[in-house]
C-alpha cells in the first residue's frame, strides 16, 4: 500500500460532521496578509448556496492541499488552509442569527430553511476532491450584515488555525 | 483642430492587447488638444483582417496622450497585430511583431501597461486621489483578479466600488494610516484597518447609491456595524474616538 493510500486509509467516505471534526478551507493568497487573515476568506462567491470547505474527515490535510494547489492556487507555491472546527461553524452561524441543532436521531446538524429543517453541512463530492463539502446553512443569510458577521467571526480565529502546506 | 503629425513623431509602445490598455504614447513638445482615433485590425486570424475597435484616444497633457475605457478584447488575437492611429489628416500604421508564446502577455522587451477596467474607468480619480505608490499598487494588483480567481463565480474588481474607495479616501487619507486592501469574491474592495484580534475596522465599498458596510470592534468597548451611505460610515468613524480606528495598524506578535 502505497504512502498516500496508507494515510487515506483511516479516513471516511461519508463524514459524521460530528462537532470535533475539522472542516478546511482555500485561502485566497491576497486574502493573508502576514498572520492576519481577512474576513472576506470565509465570504461565499456569489450564486454559491453553500460555502465550499473540506472535510478532514474524508481525506488528509496534505492531500487536500495538494487539491488546492492544483486546482485553485494554481501555482507550486504553499497554499494557506483555514481549519475550524464544526463547532467554531455552528458559533459562527449563530452569531450571524442562524441556529444550527443537532438532530441526534439522524446525527446531523441542522438549521432551518425556509421553513424546513435543512442539514447544516453535506458532502459535495467531486471529481476533483472526494472530501469536498459544503457548509449549507449560509443559504440562510437574508441580508449583506449577516454574511459579514459570520465571516468576521469565522476569520478572527487564532492565526494558528491557518496552516501553510 | 491641430496641425496633422506624422508618424515619426509618435512612438506607441507595440504589444498585443487584453482588456482595458494604456498607450503612453510620447509626442515630443507637441500639444494637443484633439483626439485620435486608434483601429485594431486583427490579422492572420478567422475571419481575417477584421476590425476589432475604435476608440478616441483622450488628450490629458501636452506630452501624454492616454486612452479612456477602451474596452477591446484581443483574447483571440493571434501574433501579428497591426495598431493604427490618424490624427486629424495624418495617419500611422505601426506593426508589432511577432509574438513567441503566449500572444496576449506584454512583450517583456516593449512593455505595455494593460489596464483592468475598474482602473481606467477610475483614471482621473486615480490620479487626483492622493494614493500612495504602494496603495496604488495593491489596487492594480486586486483589479488585475479576473472573473473566477477565487473559484467559479467569483468576480473581478467592481469599478464603482473602487470609485466609492478613492473618494472616500480623498477624505480621509490625511489622518489615516495606510489599510489592507481586498478583493471581496462579489468583486468589491474592502478596505481593513486592525490593531490586533481585537480591535478592527473593515469598509466594505459598493457602488454610489448603494449601501457600503462598515464594522468597527474596538475589543469589549463597542461594536458597532451595518450598511449605510459612505458619507455616514465616515461620520460615525471619524466621531467615534476622534476617528482612532483610522490609526490602526496591526502589531505583529513578536
Amino acid at each position: 500500500m502505497s504512502k498516500k493510500n496508507k494515510r487515506e486509509a483511516n479516513h471516511r467516505l461519508e463524514p459524521s460532521f460530528s462537532a470535533q471534526s475539522t472542516l478546511a478551507r482555500f485561502v485566497h493568497p491576497h486574502f493573508k496578509k502576514g498572520e492576519r487573515l481577512s474576513s472576506a476568506a470565509f465570504l461565499p462567491n456569489p450564486g454559491e448556496d453553500h460555502l465550499s470547505v473540506n472535510s478532514l474527515e474524508v481525506e488528509s490535510l496534505p492531500t487536500i492541499a495538494e487539491h488546492y494547489r492544483r486546482d485553485l492556487q494554481k501555482d507550486e507555491q504553499k497554499v494557506a488552509i483555514a481549519c475550524r472546527k464544526v463547532y467554531a461553524y455552528n458559533k459562527g452561524a449563530s452569531v450571524a442569527g442562524i441556529s444550527v441543532i443537532r438532530n441526534q436521531a439522524i446525527g446531523k446538524w441542522m438549521f432551518l430553511h425556509e421553513g424546513a429543517p435543512t442539514p447544516a453541512y453535506k458532502l459535495r463530492a467531486t471529481p476533483l476532491s472526494m472530501s469536498h463539502s459544503g457548509v449549507e446553512f449560509i443559504r440562510a443569510f437574508h441580508d449583506e450584515i449577516s454574511k459579514k458577521r459570520f465571516s468576521r467571526r469565522m476569520a478572527g480565529h487564532p492565526p494558528g488555525r491557518v496552516h501553510l502546506l | 483642430m491641430p496641425d496633422p503629425i506624422a508618424a515619426s513623431d509618435i512612438s506607441v509602445p507595440e504589444a498585443i492587447v487584453a482588456g482595458d490598455v494604456l498607450f503612453g504614447a510620447v509626442l515630443g513638445d507637441r500639444s494637443l488638444n484633439s483626439t485620435i482615433t486608434e483601429t485594431f485590425h486583427k490579422e492572420e486570424a478567422h475571419p481575417p483582417l477584421t476590425d476589432i475597435t475604435v476608440r478616441a484616444w483622450s488628450v490629458d497633457a501636452p506630452v501624454m496622450i492616454r486612452t479612456t475605457n477602451i474596452r477591446s478584447d484581443f483574447r483571440y488575437h493571434h501574433k501579428s497585430a497591426a495598431l493604427s492611429a490618424s490624427l486629424g489628416s495624418a495617419s500611422i500604421l505601426i506593426t508589432a511583431p511577432q509574438v513567441p508564446g503566449n500572444p496576449f502577455l506584454p512583450f517583456a522587451e516593449h512593455p505595455t501597461t494593460v489596464l483592468p477596467t475598474a482602473i481606467s474607468s477610475n483614471w482621473n480619480d486615480l490620479a487626483g486621489g492622493g494614493l500612495s505608490e504602494k496603495i496604488y499598487q495593491r489596487l492594480l494588483e486586486l483589479a488585475g483578479l479576473t472573473a473566477g480567481w477565487n473559484g467559479a463565480g467569483s468576480l473581478g474588481m467592481n469599478a464603482s466600488s473602487l470609485w466609492s474607495f478613492i473618494a472616500f479616501w480623498k477624505q480621509v487619507g490625511q489622518f489615516s494610516v495606510e489599510p489592507d486592501l481586498v478583493l471581496t469574491p462579489s468583486g468589491h474592495l474592502q478596505a481593513e484597518w486592525s490593531k490586533n484580534s481585537m480591535r478592527c475596522l473593515e469598509i466594505d465599498f459598493r457602488g454610489s447609491g448603494e449601501n457600503s458596510y462598515f464594522a468597527l470592534i474596538d475589543g469589549r468597548r463597542a461594536v458597532i456595524e451595518g450598511g449605510s451611505s459612505i458619507k455616514e460610515i465616515l461620520r460615525i468613524i471619524t466621531s467615534y474616538r476622534d476617528g482612532v480606528a483610522l490609526t490602526w495598524q496591526y502589531e505583529q506578535k513578536k
